[in-house]
């Protein structure tokens, strides 16, 4: 029996040892990006779409916008010399975890990939960079056609590299239901004082839902609502690529932190998770006054939550502001990048630029794909300004959001978001939900962040 | 076994007066039966209403999440499976027919002649071979996937069916299973009584051996079968292109496609009704797997 065992446990040994090495082959596959040429590489390439010109090169794409079969039929119907082949290589972190994947066997990755802002630190980190600079590829020349706040999400603070061609972004804004102002009769309130107010108003008046949803899962909101007084929490640049800035400890972070707990203790606002079913319905129901949210929101729940587009209540307004001097801020976007892995670099640079690089598939991006565009020309344009929403009771939102947009100016994350990400949330549920202390909470997470950075071989440098 | 006994003592006893304390066994039977039933198909209750609902009904219909909303929608999302993303969700439910007919099958077979071969023949490093499949049963397949995934990769195989089918045909439980059932079921005997009568090794398979396995064969079929319907974790990483995905992967990345933030489209009712009808293969093929399956593993305990 102990022989027996023992050859068990020689066996199982001899796998965990080949699966550590089958695991650590692929890591060494690349140093920096460098420029391929190969044009024929992806002749055999499956894709989604169909491919119009079959001689012509093909550049493959990993996207998941919305209505994107139709920007990339766009492409090949008005390209001869080069057609796109797309394939959904997932949604957000799915597609993340793809690429690293592919990255580990060096080779299955696309030419081009799609990349929330945020996502994009951890490919271009440290020494080895997995997307390509597109300022070798003459990006440069088109800086002007996007706003500031989408071209600093994809430079990194670096005035010649540009690691993506920005596509879409989520101006932050407020969702209100207008019903239960009008008829409670209270104003809607532009600063967080008056929101705070409003919310005693409307529960001293008989309203029996919650002023608003703290979100506890979310992450890029607080984000947002902090640059909203100014504090930045992190700092990455890819031309020094191996320092990191963490600083939750700063008097911006703490005012945001303790006027949400307060709110949270006078039982005006609601603490459940955003990516909740339940809190969609709660929504539906007309049990959230208010929605302090990106713009986009409006695909995600306002679709969702109502049967018609006529029964839902909801405007967007701006977001409260703390004083005049408040920045108008952003949560969320995305854009091309190249991959290091691209068969032909240039082509593939080329493409990235050009698949919302015209009026067609801008257009198309808001109305198919209901993204929120940061070409300037599109954000500038009668149409898009006069455009009415049937979900916002035929109101022209753009109005209010494409300024927010133009103001924004740009956030920075780290190369390990995603491990960031989690201890916000849990530092920040505790203090808001369970009212833990401010002070505390935010040094503790602070030091957390800042060791664990230290832990992954970065040097850990000052916010400011 | 018991309760057979206490059914007849219940008769029995039923017809002296006041000693109905003896039929409370089956009261308490029936009671944590209907519980159970109740546990198990609550969701299948759920996801039966909530297929008929459309997507403002899921979130905001009358007559709550366990009732039909008053629009009833199910032949409308039926028909939207049909259309959207021009019917790739029936391309998805062939997909996984395949992986689980073809995979199944190859499963299947594999294990019934390497069970077959680890009970009835004897050759060098048997047991070193069976330890090793043994060690394959102690490793979750999950943990297997990303290096899965690199070996595909080095032979350019990722996005293509191999890359599920392949990892699919190795089932180290249906390996053992059929080693078990080879040398308790299966008497050397009758093997011995095939060779001498002149019987090829081949023929001794497939004309003895194989009719008493049935029962075995069958089991191992349906574990694999439904082992390979419900395949997520390995088809979501070694396949990219969505015509090539399983009904799991397709409806995993319809609901991703739903939840997450930036301009989502939702598709809530397609994802109801789409599991719906997921479910449905997996439901035929218990009731008609079912009866070979505990009619012959019964057989067979009789027997031995």
């Amino acid at each position: 029996m102990m022989l027996k065992s023992k050859k068990i446990f020689a066996v199982l040994a001899a796998v965990a040892a080949s699966l550590s090495l089958a695991a650590c082959g692929g890591s060494n596959a690349s140093d920096t990006a460098t420029a391929n040429s190969d044009k024929h590489a992806n002749d055999n390439a499956s894709c989604t779409n169909k491919v119009v010109h079959a001689d012509a090169q093909k550049v493959t794409v990993w996207a998941w916008y919305p209505g994107f079969e139709k920007i990339v039929d766009h492409f090949n119907n008005s390209h001869s010399d080069v057609q796109v082949c797309w394939n959904n290589g997932g949604q957000g972190g799915a597609e993340y975890t793809r690429f690293q994947n592919t990255i580990k066997a060096g080779k299955g990755a696309p030419d081009i990939i799609q990349l929330e802002y945020e996502a994009m630190p951890q490919f271009i980190a440290g020494q080895q960079k997995y997307l390509v600079d597109l300022g070798k590829y003459g990006m440069n020349s088109y800086k002007a056609d996007y706003t500031d706040g989408a071209w600093n999400s994809v430079t990194f603070g670096s005035s010649s590299s540009v690691y993506a061609v920005p596509v879409d972004a989520g101006p932050f804004v407020m969702y209100v239901n207008q019903e239960v102002f009008d008829k409670y009769q209270v104003k809607v309130p532009t600063t967080w004082a008056e929101f705070e107010q409003a919310g005693k108003d409307l529960q001293a008046k008989g309203y029996t839902g919650k002023l608003t949803n703290w979100q506890t899962d979310g992450t890029a909101v607080n984000i947002a609502l902090f640059a909203q007084k100014g504090a930045q929490v992190y700092k990455y640049s890819a031309s020094d690529p191996t320092k990191v800035g963490i600083d939750f400890d700063q008097q911006g972070v703490k005012d945001v932190l303790s006027y949400w707990q307060k709110l949270s203790k006078e039982g005006l606002i609601d603490t459940a998770d955003q990516s909740s079913t339940d809190t969609m319905k709660k929504f539906g129901a007309g049990d959230y006054a208010t929605y302090v949210q990106a713009s986009w929101f409006m695909g995600y729940y306002v679709k969702g939550a109502y049967k018609t587009a006529a029964d839902s209540p909801f405007k967007i307004y701006e977001a409260p502001k703390w004083d005049d001097s408040t920045p108008d801020v952003n949560q969320g976007g995305s854009a091309f990048a190249v991959t290091y892995q691209a068969k032909d670099t240039k082509a593939a640079a080329e493409v990235a630029r050009e698949l919302y690089g015209d009026d067609y598939a801008q257009k198309s991006g808001v109305s198919d794909g209901g993204l929120f565009p940061t070409w300037k020309k599109l954000l500038s344009s009668t149409e898009f300004i006069n455009q009415t929403y049937p979900y916002l009771g035929d109101q022209k939102a753009n109005e209010v959001i494409a300024p927010v947009a133009k103001g924004w100016a740009g956030d920075q994350f780290l190369p390990f978001q995603t491990y960031a990400y989690d201890a916000q949330q849990k530092s920040f549920a505790s203090i808001v939900k369970s009212g833990t202390s401010v002070d505390s909470g935010v040094s503790k997470l602070t030091s957390t962040l800042q060791d664990y950075a230290k832990q992954q071989g970065f040097t850990v440098e000052s916010v400011k | 076994m018991d309760w057979v006994i206490d059914m007849s003592a219940i008769e029995h006893s039923g017809k002296h007066a006041g000693s109905h304390i003896r039929g409370n066994p089956r009261v308490f039977t029936y009671v944590v039966l209907i519980v159970c039933c109740c546990y198990f198909l609550l969701p299948v209750w759920w996801l039966v209403v909530a297929s008929t609902k459309t997507n403002g009904g899921l979130f905001n219909g009358s007559h709550g999440s366990m009732w039909f909303d008053s629009t009833m929608a199910f032949w409308d999302n039926i028909k939207q499976l049909g259309t959207y993303q021009d019917g790739v969700y029936w391309r998805w439910i062939a997909n996984s027919l395949l992986y689980a007919l073809v995979g199944g099958f190859g499963a299947t077979t594999v294990s019934v002649m390497a069970g077959y071969g680890f009970a009835k023949y004897r050759f060098r490093g048997k047991k070193t071979y069976f330890n090793i499949i043994l060690g394959a049963l102690m490793i979750p397949a999950t943990a297997l996937v990303i290096p899965t995934f690199l070996l595909m990769s080095d032979i350019n195989m990722t996005d293509t069916y191999w890359a599920v089918l392949l990892p699919l045909m190795l089932n180290p439980f249906g390996v053992y299973l059929m080693r078990i059932y080879c040398s308790e079921s299966l008497p050397d005997e009758m093997i011995e009584a095939a060779r001498v009568d002149g019987s090829g090794e081949f023929r001794t398979f497939f004309q003895v051996s194989l009719p008493i396995m049935t029962p075995a064969i069958t089991t191992v079929f349906l574990l694999s079968i439904v082992g390979a319907w419900n395949n997520f974790f390995l088809p979501s990483v070694v396949l990219t292109n969505p015509n090539l995905f399983p009904i799991t992967v397709g409806l995993s990345q319809w609901q991703t496609r739903s939840t997450a933030g930036s301009a989502s489209e939702q598709i809530w009712n397609l994802l109801t009704s789409g599991s719906l009808i997921s479910v449905i293969p997996m439901v035929l093929a218990f009731i008609f797997l079912q009866r070979y399956w505990v009619g012959g593993l019964a057989a067979g305990s009789v027997k031995a």
